[in-house]
């Protein structure tokens, strides 16, 4: 943590792409050393609802607050340090773990964990094994955890070091939003919020 | 953060030299049809070398424009970069160096084989590689709002192809203008100033425009 994490929270808000609501409106408070979980069907919008809170995209609907005052989406990541796990994991190809972890972390790669596997280029891994790196890049200095399906593609060991990883975020006061249709870490789930596909009233 | 991107396009630029060697390839070739289409009259060649090198100079680059941002928008780069507060103008900035570093310095560096074709005199050379070396800056800080504007859609090539191409005559005018003044050993300054005050112009412009292209291209990921 930076400092005292500010209150970070949504109001009203509906995940909406493309002009189109998604879901229902969702008011939710994620204060420091919670854990969030969003569930919902495939397409239920938990990625765009992710990508308002990380302040990719403005929402249509609904507003993100920060410290009890509005934040518009330009400010988010200005105002919160923000660790992103996304569908695509910002690597390139041509670039070895090491390089990649230097580039999207910004630290050294003395905070990466020894592995000769990491001075090959990322292309030759497997999904499972670039997911492990993208694992590595979380940041517990940050003030919010973004993590979109974090455990799509990991075996039983790298579910574990991930379920440690986040425990061990939320012992130092972190706060976690996770999507996600798998288990993940269930026992130390504050809060789950159900996305609902929204309907237009007749 | 800039300097640490930096020397990443460099260092992709070094893993994978074949980019750059297709591009000067192909600006070899195109200067080369010339004289095959129109035929061995050294005289008419000498009339149009300016006007060969440039248009050489545009095809050539106008393909490279499409790597500019295509890939670090479809990895995810650009989200990670608004997501860490790095400002997008300055990413497009240096990504707008790099390229020039990358893909503009080769094609400079290809001239004297060009010389060599066209029988231009070695003194001219060096101004020659000032004029085309601005000519491209402009041309790449061009190249960049369209490959911005033209993110995610289909055929972004040609669609930007289009947008670049109307843009770029008045560089290209001003470009062929002053480098056929320094070939014929003529006062070349005031084309020259022209073509210097487009490319600032751009420089200006640019980044700025970019910036919003990006901001767009990645809302609508």
């Amino acid at each position: 943590m930076t400092q005292k994490t500010p209150l970070f929270s949504c109001q009203a808000l509906h995940a909406c792409r493309d002009d189109v609501l998604l879901t229902t409106a969702v008011t939710a408070d994620f204060p420091s050393a919670s854990y969030t979980q969003l569930r919902g069907r495939n397409g239920s919008g938990k990625s765009t609802f992710l990508r308002h809170l990380a302040g990719l995209l403005p929402p249509r609907s609904g507003t993100i607050m920060i410290g009890g005052k509005i934040a518009k989406p330009a400010e988010i990541p200005q105002q919160l340090s923000i660790s992103y796990l996304g569908h695509d994991d910002a690597m390139h190809g041509d670039l070895t773990g090491y390089e990649n972890f230097e580039l999207l972390t910004r630290q050294s790669r003395i905070s990466l964990v020894q592995s000769d596997l990491y001075d090959r280029p990322v292309s030759t891994y497997s999904a499972g094994q670039r997911q492990k790196l993208t694992l590595h890049m979380l940041d517990d200095a940050h003030d919010i955890w973004l993590l979109d399906e974090p455990s799509a593609s990991l075996d039983e060991a790298n579910l574990t070091y991930l379920e440690e990883r986040i425990a061990g975020y939320l012992a130092c006061g972190g706060i976690v939003i996770a999507a996600t249709h798998l288990p993940l870490a269930q026992s130390l789930i504050t809060q789950t919020i159900m996305l609902e596909p929204y309907e237009a009233r007749p | 953060m800039i300097r640490q991107i930096f020397t990443r396009d460099i260092r992709l630029a070094m893993r994978r030299p074949g980019d750059v060697i297709s591009t000067v390839g192909f600006f070899l070739m195109i200067a080369t049809l010339f004289p095959l289409a129109i035929g061995p009259d050294s005289k008419m060649l000498a009339l149009m070398t300016s006007s060969i090198l440039w248009i050489a100079v545009l095809l050539a680059s106008l393909p490279s424009f499409d790597r500019l941002f295509v890939d670090d928008y479809h990895t995810g780069f650009l989200d990670r970069l608004v997501i860490g507060n790095v400002a997008l103008w300055e990413y497009a900035l240096v990504r707008i160096i790099s390229h020039f570093c990358i893909m503009g310095l080769p094609l400079i560096a290809a001239l004297p084989i060009m010389a060599l074709f066209f029988a231009i005199s070695l003194s001219a050379l060096p101004l020659l590689a000032l004029i085309i070396a601005v000519g491209l800056c402009a041309l790449t800080l061009l190249g960049a709002i369209a490959a911005s504007l033209t993110l995610g859609a289909r055929r972004a090539s040609l669609l930007s192809a289009i947008l670049i191409l109307p843009l770029a005559f008045p560089i290209v005018i001003f470009g062929t203008l002053a480098s056929q003044a320094v070939l014929e050993g003529q006062d070349y300054s005031a084309h020259f100033a022209l073509l210097g005050a487009s490319c600032l112009i751009l420089l200006v412009v640019s980044p700025a425009a970019t910036f919003y292209a990006l901001r767009f291209a990645i809302e609508e990921r």
